[in-house]
């Protein structure tokens, strides 16, 4: 009975969704077929597209708004360029060693951070991401302002060559593709409906049974090991890891694609990774001004939509997207 | 859930006090909630009623005194492991989560019991809701989000029920039918704490009062009582 109550409710809501999500994963793989886009373009909105999704999984459903998710991004890169250059391992190593890295910096980070809340919580994870940023300019294996750069991307599985753009351009949609089904995963399991109880009112999940601290801990990991993953994707896109990608202004760009897209959306952290990528491109000719460019937007985005491009119309639409 | 809980604990509160910060809020509270009794706290508003209740779930960190569950002292204990013990609560302002659906505020408490009541025992006491499994929470009515916040809260399978204002802000229809569901569940043997305005409503229902003022419980009566102690609870309640 407890099952039939349940089934027409998990049917419904995600039906939009899922619609939309899998439209675009067709049309991206059509994209090198038609020639239509620049594929490293696209290969670098995806990264975008998936580090925002993972930050929204933290900051859109449970309320935690991490000031420092830019050390999970670099660091995933950083280990896959390590460890494609300096260890020589096949490139599905490389992004595995990555993620493995970035779910225990995560588990570490999250242990100190969720101790406290709010602002406080914000401030401590951009302290641990400054102190890990110094870490990084200072140790040997990062090469400090040069990064790693200049490694071959390798076979994968021994078959495929990455180095040919449209094996690496199926690679990463692949990977862009399982990061997002996993989110959606956790956000419709049980875990997903508790998570988001914590971002509402976290004490009166905790006077339904629930240790928060816990649940807020795993979705910090779970938010830090896709980040890395979206990191090691841009190592291998690129073929460099850089101290850009562990700055805290990352930290912020990320912020600014969730807010444009919409928090506590699907689809909205998604379109806030390509219009970033976008701007990144597009708006380059204009040098050190490409800052006072993305403000405006971003201002512009809170002013007229507050909910973020997605979550104005999914209001408009009475739907979830 | 343990099978301490099961048994529809009572409450047992001795010396209880309460601080917000400097400000101290329960001043020594004293009072017992018998196995499969419904007591009622009385009070006019800033009398310290909801602080009674959120300081027995927990959420007061200043306390000092005694609050027992059953042989089992609750005090200092984190409110997760307070719920465990099949202790659940129903916030005056009921505590739905807008972004959940009907479905998922339902089934988001964790299932302490194995006999907890099924969704069709729960439908069957809230009819309205079963239609309204997919209305996001928030867009329940008054009466609705009440007895939405009841149902989660049984779902649970908790025996020890505590309720802060259930029929504020409710048309008197649906004040009748949440007495009823509250009547039902005291004959199904629940233990009931409710903390309450309107004398009216709660006299016939609750074997026990108690009048919270200032921090303090100023007076009390059994339902035997009630009667020939109304013009004293009335004067304490300004009615």
């Amino acid at each position: 009975m407890r099952d039939k109550a349940m089934k027409p409710h998990i049917a419904s809501t995600r039906d939009w969704r899922f619609i939309l999500f899998t439209g675009l994963i067709l049309v991206l793989a059509l994209v090198p077929l038609l020639g239509w886009v620049y594929p490293y373009f696209i290969m670098q909105a995806l990264c975008f597209a998936l580090f925002a999704s993972a930050f929204n999984l933290l900051i859109g459903h449970a309320g935690l708004a991490s000031f420092g998710h830019a050390m999970f991004f670099g660091t995933g890169g950083y280990i896959c360029a390590h460890a494609l250059k300096v260890w020589a391992v096949p490139p599905h190593w490389a992004v595995v060693f990555a993620l493995i890295a970035t779910l225990i910096l995560g588990l570490c980070v999250g242990l100190i951070a969720i101790r406290r809340q709010g602002i406080y919580f914000s401030m401590t994870t951009l302290a641990l991401a400054q102190m890990l940023y110094f870490v990084y300019l200072q140790s040997p294996f990062t090469h400090g302002e040069d990064g790693i750069q200049g490694f071959s991307r390798g076979h994968l599985f021994g078959l495929f060559d990455l180095n040919q753009t449209y094996v690496l351009y199926y690679l990463i949609l692949l990977l862009f593709f399982l990061g997002h089904v996993l989110i959606a995963r956790i956000i419709h399991s049980p875990f997903g409906d508790v998570l988001q109880a914590i971002g509402q009112n976290e004490t009166r999940a905790q006077s339904l049974g629930y240790e928060t601290a816990r649940f807020k801990a795993l979705a910090f990991v779970l938010s830090a090991g896709l980040a890395g993953l979206a990191g090691a994707m841009k190592a291998l896109v690129t073929q460099t890891a850089s101290l850009s990608d562990v700055h805290w202004s990352m930290s912020g760009d990320v912020i600014l694609m969730v807010v444009m897209g919409g928090m506590t959306t699907f689809l909205g952290p998604i379109l806030g990774g390509f219009l970033f990528a976008a701007m990144l491109q597009y708006l380059s000719v204009l040098g050190q001004w490409v800052i006072v460019a993305q403000g405006t937007i971003f201002l512009a985005c809170v002013v007229m939509f507050r909910q973020g491009l997605i979550g104005t119309l999914a209001r408009r639409l009475r739907r979830s997207l | 859930m343990t099978d301490r809980a099961r048994a529809s604990s009572g409450l047992e509160i001795q010396g209880l006090h309460a601080f917000y910060g400097q400000s101290h809020v329960l001043r020594g509270v004293d009072l017992s909630v018998k196995p499969g009794q419904l007591v009622a706290i009385l009070g006019r508003n800033g009398a310290g009623k909801s602080t009674l209740i959120k300081s027995i779930m927990g959420l007061i960190k200043k306390c000092s005194g005694q609050i027992r569950l059953g042989d089992v002292d609750l005090l200092g204990r984190p409110a997760d492991q307070i719920a465990r013990m099949g202790l659940a609560w129903v916030p005056e302002d009921r505590g739905i989560f807008a972004s959940l659906t009907v479905a998922e505020n339902l089934r988001l408490p964790p299932i302490l019991a194995s006999d907890a009541p099924d969704e069709a025992a729960l439908f069957a006491l809230f009819p309205a809701l079963h239609e309204r499994l997919n209305t996001p929470g928030t867009r329940l009515s008054g009466g609705e989000q009440q007895m939405l916040a009841l149902a989660r809260m049984l779902r649970t399978g908790a025996r020890t029920l505590l309720l802060d204002e259930p029929t504020e802000g409710l048309a008197p229809l649906i004040v009748a039918q949440i007495g009823e569901i509250i009547a039902q569940l005291k004959r199904s043997g629940y233990t009931l704490l409710l903390v309450e305005q309107n004398l009216q409503w709660i006299a016939p229902l609750a074997d026990h009062l108690y009048v919270l003022e200032q921090g303090r419980i100023v007076d009390e009566c059994a339902s035997e009582d009630f009667e020939g102690r109304l013009p004293s609870l009335i004067a304490h309640l300004g009615l």
